[in-house]
């Protein structure tokens, strides 16, 4: 079914403080240009995602292991009746989770279809200008190579922009 | 009050969504339709209420006054149309005025549900469609074992060998404990097992499309989610046997046909090595395969010998018959023939393999131990004579009771498998046999050629085996000759059914000793027939 037209900054703000989800801008410049992120940590990397990628935001299903699949693909979850595939997103760049696993899910929408993303916890939802991106280093550690699409610079942090595409390119089957 | 009723008839869902509200309105349908030109003023006067009231599925219809963030565009009604049609549902309204709306959605149940046979392999589940699965058979101390030979692994089901695959070294998980529980699966002609950890319930579940990167893995049909709500990946057992790497025989099984001696038919063979050459075996004489320690061989008289359960098994070497030097080794491997008392071992230097293929068996004239040649992974490859090499150790021997002579038996049967399987012990005991799919074939095989007796299926597409042996009495040629029902279907109603049209005998499928001792019984009645 097509979706109603989306609000997606409404929707995610809407989970509210269990989520510890907030506004915050990057930056002290609002303007109308400014875009919407999902802020989130995997390991030590704090990552963003445009929020009109993010469907929406839950704590980490139960999952069924794929065998076979690539690594990446840590299981299905069942999203509302929906099957949704789950990527280990600190797999998929290189960084270590949390051991003791008190992930996050952030479920995507892609043409693929929809993908939950584990990561580790989920943080705010910023604003940023425009005129504050760079383009991802060239000196990137080779397992974001391909997955970041630009940068967050700001005074205390760096932010990465998670590259969507780029983390599905990798998902081919391991086996024929 | 909105009242939302969901409920199964008919094979279908309905799900009712129904208010007491004032109902359509109908005028302001007509008067929007004419507005926005989707219908003319003739047509709307032809058109009866339902029609009209279907209008409001059409893209781009709406009666709000002013388009909205949330309605107004006439897509909402439009959508929910072409997605229940996309799954093959339908839709209706009925609406009274100042009664309410009903609005009906109907969605087939046959589409999405399958009856799935639930295993486990570790700690995961997955679903296997019934439709596949002939039988489940218990592994384990005191179960019968699969055997191993080299890298396939086997199971003696009743009187077939059939190849095991391990679910496990499928899916890549680690090799536990042994296995539990054999699942036989059959895809097209192809018979095979495959050992899982645990068996569960059978259960009705509504199959959901695999996101398509992990469709390309080629084991999985689709995913499902049970009553616990995970999702359960559901296996393809077509795409098992592939990974497996135990092809599929022509998966769909093509048009059955009349199997003249060039064409090839579908036939297991093992392979065995006997000094530098690679021999076959038709794998319907085989009754086992064995491997012992030198050590236990005995001599008794001048034959070799086994003890073997409570019976001697007599161990021949066919390498002098075959012109090579005699094995050596600490270990024997020995393939067993016959049944019961007249069980024989051959000994060869190893077992190599079990393949199944349509291979086309060209007679080798002037061998004296091999019966043909047939062309097995691209190589030229000897069929053993089984019966002249043991009958040189062990003269008479055969590996049954009956004894063919050279009778021809028509042989009617839709499965290649159980054609292969029903060939190659017959023609181990001498008797020479003539194939059809179906029963129509069998009637035009036996107006071309008279044959001594004719074994049947029952359920076959086409011509039954009922109606074949009808027919078949009612021709000339047909009417004294012996025919016996061979089939999977063993109730009270069908054997009744089968001896009154026509068969002399009805057997269960298949039941070597059974058929053999049919056909040593029926001799005296065929020299009456003459």
């Amino acid at each position: 079914m097509t979706p109603a037209p989306r609000q997606p900054e409404r929707r995610v703000a809407n989970q509210g403080s269990p989520l510890g989800v907030e506004r915050r801008a990057l930056g002290d410049r609002r303007t109308e240009n400014n875009r919407q992120f999902v802020s989130f940590r995997v390991g030590r990397d704090v990552l963003l995602l445009d929020i009109q990628e993010v469907q929406e935001v839950q704590l980490a299903p139960a999952l069924t292991a794929v065998p076979l699949a690539s690594p990446l693909v840590a299981g299905l979850i069942n999203l509302r009746g929906q099957i949704v595939p789950a990527i280990d997103l600190g797999l998929a760049i290189g960084a270590k989770r949390q051991p003791d696993g008190a992930a996050m899910s952030v479920v995507v929408r892609t043409d693929e279809g929809a993908f939950s993303l584990l990561v580790d916890e989920v943080h705010d939802v910023v604003e940023a200008s425009p005129t504050m991106r760079l383009p991802p280093p060239p000196h990137l550690e080779a397992g974001l190579r391909g997955l970041v699409s630009g940068v967050y610079k700001t005074p205390e942090s760096l932010s990465l922009i998670l590259d969507l595409a780029g983390v599905l390119k990798r998902l081919e089957p391991i086996a024929p | 009050v909105v009242t939302l009723q969901a409920y199964h008839n008919g094979g279908q869902i309905v799900i009712e969504i129904k208010d007491d509200g004032r109902g359509l309105n109908e005028a302001r349908i007509r008067e929007k339709a004419l507005d926005q030109g989707i219908v003319t003023q003739e047509q709307l006067r032809r058109m009866t209420r339902s029609d009209l009231l279907a209008l409001i599925f059409h893209p781009g219809f709406s009666t709000a006054e002013a388009v909205t963030a949330m309605s107004g565009r006439g897509v909402g009604m439009d959508v929910v149309k072409s997605n229940i049609e996309r799954i093959g549902g339908t839709i209706d309204i009925q609406s009274e005025p100042g009664a309410g709306t009903t609005i009906r959605l109907r969605i087939p149940l046959t589409l999405a549900v399958i009856p799935a046979l639930v295993i486990r392999c570790g700690a995961e589940r997955f679903a296997i469609p019934q439709a596949t699965v002939l039988e489940v058979v218990q592994l384990g101390s005191g179960f019968q074992a699969i055997e191993q030979i080299r890298d396939s692994r086997l199971y003696r089901l009743r009187d077939a060998l059939i190849p095991v695959l391990g679910l496990r070294e499928l899916l890549g998980r680690p090799q536990a404990a042994s296995a539990r529980h054999l699942v036989v699966l059959q895809v097209g002609p192809m018979v095979f097992g495959l050992a899982v950890d645990a068996i569960g319930d059978t259960e009705e579940i509504v199959v959901k499309n695999l996101p398509r990167f992990l469709q390309a893995l080629g084991v999985y049909a689709g995913v499902t989610i049970m009553g616990d709500g995970r999702a359960s990946l559901i296996l393809d057992v077509a795409g098992l046997l592939q990974a497996g790497g135990l092809e599929a025989q022509n998966v769909a099984e093509p048009e059955p046909e009349v199997e003249t001696e060039a064409d090839g038919t579908f036939q297991r063979m093992l392979l065995a090595r006997l000094g530098d050459r690679v021999y076959a075996v038709p794998m319907g004489l085989v009754s086992r395969l064995e491997e012992f320690p030198a050590s236990r061989l005995e001599q008794v008289g001048d034959r070799a010998v086994l003890q073997y359960g409570r019976d001697l098994l007599p161990i021949v070497e066919p390498h002098a018959v075959l012109g090579l030097a005699a094995p050596e080794g600490d270990r024997l491997q020995v393939v067993v023939f016959g049944e019961g008392k007249r069980k024989v071992g051959l000994r060869v230097d190893a077992i190599l393999d079990v393949v199944e293929d349509h291979m086309a068996i060209h007679p080798v004239v002037g061998a004296a131990a091999v019966i043909g040649a047939a062309v097995i992974h691209g190589r030229t490859t000897e069929l053993l004579d089984v019966h002249h090499v043991i009958g040189q150790a062990m003269p008479g021997w055969s590996p049954g009771a009956g004894n063919g002579d050279g009778k021809t038996i028509l042989l009617v049967e839709d499965s290649a498998f159980f054609r292969s399987l029903v060939r190659s012990h017959l023609e181990g005991q001498g008797y020479r046999i003539l194939e059809a799919g179906n029963g129509e074939e069998g009637l035009k095989v036996f107006e071309r050629q008279p044959v001594d007796l004719v074994l049947s299926d029952i359920e076959m597409p086409r011509v039954d085996g009922l109606a074949f042996v009808k027919r078949l009495r009612a021709l000339e040629a047909g009417r004294r000759v012996p025919a016996i029902a061979l089939t999977s279907v063993t109730s009270d109603e069908t054997r009744q059914a089968a001896l009154t049209a026509g068969f002399d005998r009805y057997l269960a499928k298949y039941d070597r000793e059974a058929v053999t001792a049919v056909l040593a019984d029926l001799q005296p009645m065929e020299e009456l027939a003459r």
